[in-house]
């Protein structure tokens, strides 16, 4: 069992995860001195979502969305538990593969990405098979070490704070109807966390839209950081601008090169999404399944899981074009079409249920 | 190519064979799905053509894209 | 329970030894510390050429004492290829360790690519996700072949000789501006506003000394680096020059907060002002429609350096601000003048309408014509050591 402030610390990490380093240049491209607008909508929208599974969640309690798909559908519903493993292990590979290309592209070039991959998913595998109380303390452990080093290496950056480069400001606040990818992902991908829900000890709600809140305004803050630092013709333009902007800090003369500190951290971020969402693809396993025994079937996600990390894509552009294409829908069904089905069978069946018992 | 016949088929089947040792045979069948789905994408890497799965999302909602619309 | 833990154990430990760094090791002596970069485009061959400084490690302050004579503090390896790209490959022939940029003080560019154009080689930098764009860029003043093989006296690489140069330039004499770096150069051009970056240039040649000579030469003029005035660099293309004057007054203009000095007509001789700004307002007005643009300037005049006249009473001190001021803002209106004449929006007025007034249509005109005003105000508020001058004769009046 976790505790409320484990799982907010957990719905912030998980939500900031890959979106600092993979989303923040796409944004700027978008909306440009405006960008720091969208997370915000976007995040609004996630809470909004992430009230829909409560009301789900709350009508069977103690039930996860894979074993209420179960219970209220039947065997239909160990299709939808099924749809909900591919969910995950979609989401874990892109993940996976997201964090071996930063890393190739930046600070480790010739290390095959499949190392990356397997290193992983080996340790986020032996922390989830001893449950969540360790994913949620692993959590709670780094994430003061993240924060500091995060916002100071940010801080230290700020010498180089132009607010001309802010300028002209308020021209496209609704740049996010244009681009609502940013709705899909992360917000929408947090649904992984409902796997985490059965666990809280108690006030699961409002840890959730706290920390949904909390990821939003910090991705909102670093883009504003990042164009008031990098300028909206570079941010647009440079991939990582994140790495960037903590690539030029210069301390004196002295401290010059503090980027790899960075690095560590969006590690661990994506370490944290990774756990997150391998502790909710194996719950949905032993919930469907009810398996005797664990690390087989870690095992096996780590094999499949990094054969996906690799194939989830081709290369960066071609994740660009498709996921602006679809990743919309996609996660709409995982996180809006199926709880909403879902929500409302089982709010029928006991109206139904109530009735049949009243007369 | 023969490290993923050398090495990832055997640790498979030893895995599978361990567990049908154990008589749990409803582990057995779950490890298998997901294990040989994972040796499918491997087998395809290897062999030269990926299964890329972006494109094969983007496939299947445009197949259902005019189901659900019309 | 132990024997899983030390399966586990066992494992971990020999996935250890596959540890992602083992691709990715760099030895300190297997690097080659690269200081300056030079780069020139010929234009009629197309051959891009490349002079990398590399730090001599073994010219550290204890190999010095050791027999054999001195190192040279830096290498110049020069290198000529189709591309960028190709040359960074092509270094490898001569050089036998491999190139970390990391720490780069200075790169510059040739005259002539920087006026044809140095937008690929930005492009080709902020690809190289290694490479810091937060480097001096300068433009050499003379054959970059003598720049990137002259060695500097009294700071031994020349690479932190024009660092510091650039340095104490702008804070003592404004004669260098903070926004120097490769990625001023890029964020201005990308809004098409201008920016000046350092010339630097060979001073007189006398021969072909090496480091030991230059250290033992007293003449310290010869043989060395010059850095100062400015090219003026607009849509990455150089399109004039700055004189000294000019430059510090360009810099005073945009902001830049170091002291400088300048000498006016006062009575009936001259005086020399100690200024530091403390305040560079441009603001944009609207008269009957039209732009106006109103530079408000607050400095400190200090006594410091005025050995021709010190203020009495208080109404020498009113006069001499009153003058200074005067002065300096015709100095500036002039010098604004000229270089509108030649087209160059030193004071980067179409940034200021771009930001203030975004939904102008035909910005650059209206930021052609805009209306410029100098308002220039300063207080006398530090002194030197003397509270009278001496007097009598033997002096210049």
């Amino acid at each position: 069992m976790i505790s409320r402030g484990q799982y907010y610390l957990l719905t912030v990490n998980f939500t900031l995860g890959t979106t600092l380093f993979v989303t923040i240049n796409a944004l700027i491209q978008e909306a440009g001195t405006d960008a720091w607008m969208m997370p915000l909508w976007a995040g609004a929208y996630g809470m909004l979502v992430a009230m829909l599974w409560m009301a789900l969640l709350r009508s069977s309690p103690g039930k996860s969305p894979v074993e209420i798909a179960r219970v209220a559908w039947g065997p239909a519903g160990a299709i939808v538990g099924v749809l909900y493993l591919i969910f995950f292990c979609l989401t874990a590979a892109w993940a996976l593969r997201n964090l071996s290309d930063f890393m190739n592209v930046t600070i480790m070039p010739r290390t095959p990405p499949t190392m990356f991959h397997v290193m992983f998913l080996l340790v986020a595998g032996y922390a989830v098979a001893q449950g969540s109380e360790t994913v949620g303390r692993l959590n709670a452990l780094v994430t003061p070490f993240l924060v500091v080093s995060f916002w100071a290496s940010l801080a230290l950056a700020t010498a180089e704070w132009d607010w001309e480069r802010l300028q002209p400001a308020f021209r496209d606040p609704w740049a996010i109807v244009r681009y609502p990818d940013l709705l899909g992902f992360p917000f929408m991908e947090t649904f992984a966390l409902t796997m985490l829900w059965p666990r809280v000890r108690s006030g699961a709600a409002g840890a959730l839209l706290l920390g949904l809140a909390s990821a939003a305004v910090s991705i909102s803050l670093v883009a504003f950081m990042t164009v008031g630092l990098l300028g909206p013709e570079r941010a647009a333009r440079i991939n990582y601008p994140i790495y960037t902007v903590v690539q030029e800090v210069e301390l004196g003369q002295v401290l010059v090169n503090i980027h790899s500190v960075l690095t560590v951290i969006l590690i661990t971020l994506i370490f944290i999404k990774l756990l997150v969402l391998l502790y909710a693809a194996f719950e949905t396993i032993g919930q469907l399944f009810r398996p005797s025994s664990r690390w087989p079937h870690l095992l096996a996600l780590t094999i499949l899981l990094s054969a996906g990390a690799l194939t989830i894509y081709e290369n960066p552009i071609q994740n660009r074009i498709q996921t602006s294409a679809y990743i919309f829908i996609f996660d709409s069904v995982y996180a809006l079409l199926i709880p909403v089905l879902l929500l409302i069978t089982v709010q029928v069946r006991r109206m139904i249920g109530g009735r049949s018992r009243r007369s | 190519m023969w490290l993923l016949y050398l090495g990832l088929a055997p640790l498979i089947v030893l895995i599978a064979a361990w567990l049908v040792r154990r008589k749990m045979f409803r582990d057995t069948a779950v490890f298998a799905a997901i294990s040989l789905a994972g040796f499918g994408l491997w087998a395809s890497i290897v062999h030269g053509r990926p299964i890329i799965l972006n494109t094969a999302i983007g496939r299947i909602f445009s197949a259902l894209m005019p189901w659900l619309a019309g | 329970m132990s024997r899983r833990s030390l399966a586990i154990a066992a494992i971990f430990a020999l996935l250890s030894s596959l540890l992602a760094s083992c691709w990715d090791k760099a030895e300190m002596n297997e690097l080659a510390l690269v200081s300056m970069v030079g780069l020139d485009r010929d234009p009629d061959s197309g051959l891009y050429t490349v002079w990398l400084q590399i730090i001599n490690p073994a010219s550290g302050a204890s190999a010095q004492k050791m027999p054999g004579g001195e190192q040279a503090p830096v290498y110049t390896y020069k290198v000529s290829a189709r591309s960028f790209a190709e040359t960074q490959l092509s270094i490898y022939k001569l050089m036998p360790r491999k190139m970390f940029v990391h720490h780069a003080k200075a790169i510059i560019l040739s005259e002539r690519t920087a006026r044809r154009g140095m937008r690929d080689f930005l492009n080709f930098t902020e690809l190289m996700p290694d490479a810091r764009s937060s480097v001096p860029l300068l433009i050499a003043d003379g054959p970059l072949e003598d720049v990137m093989h002259t060695f500097t006296p009294l700071e031994r690489n020349p690479a932190d000789s024009i660092a510091s140069r650039l340095q104490l330039l702008y804070e003592l004499g404004l004669m260098s501006g903070r926004r120097i770096e490769i990625r001023d150069v890029i964020e201005r051009s990308a809004k098409r506003e201008i920016i000046v970056l350092p010339l630097v240039a060979p001073t007189a040649r006398q021969g072909d000394p090496n480091s030991w000579q230059v250290n033992a030469e007293i003449d310290a003029s010869i043989n060395q680096l010059k850095v100062g005035g400015g090219a003026v660099i607009r849509d990455y293309r150089m399109i004039g020059r700055l004189s000294d004057k000019e430059l510090v007054l360009y810099n005073l203009l945009n902001g830049s907060r170091g002291r400088f000095v300048r000498r006016y007509p006062f009575r009936d001789g001259h005086i020399t002002v100690n200024m530091k700004s403390r305040r560079v307002q441009r603001k944009l007005e609207w008269r009957d429609g039209k732009p106006f643009v109103r530079v408000r300037i607050r400095l400190d005049i200090s006594t410091l350096t005025m050995s021709e006249f010190h203020p009495q009473t208080m109404e020498e001190v009113r006069e001499l601000e009153r003058h200074v001021s005067r002065c300096l803002a015709d100095e500036l209106t002039a010098f604004l003048e000229s270089a509108r004449g030649k087209g160059w929006d030193l004071l980067r007025v179409r940034g200021l309408l771009r930001r203030k007034a975004p939904k102008l249509a035909d910005l650059d005109k209206i930021a052609d014509e805009a209306e410029i005003g100098i308002e220039v105000e300063s207080r006398i508020t530090g002194m030197g050591n003397l509270s009278r001058l001496y007097d009598g004769t033997g002096g210049e009046r």
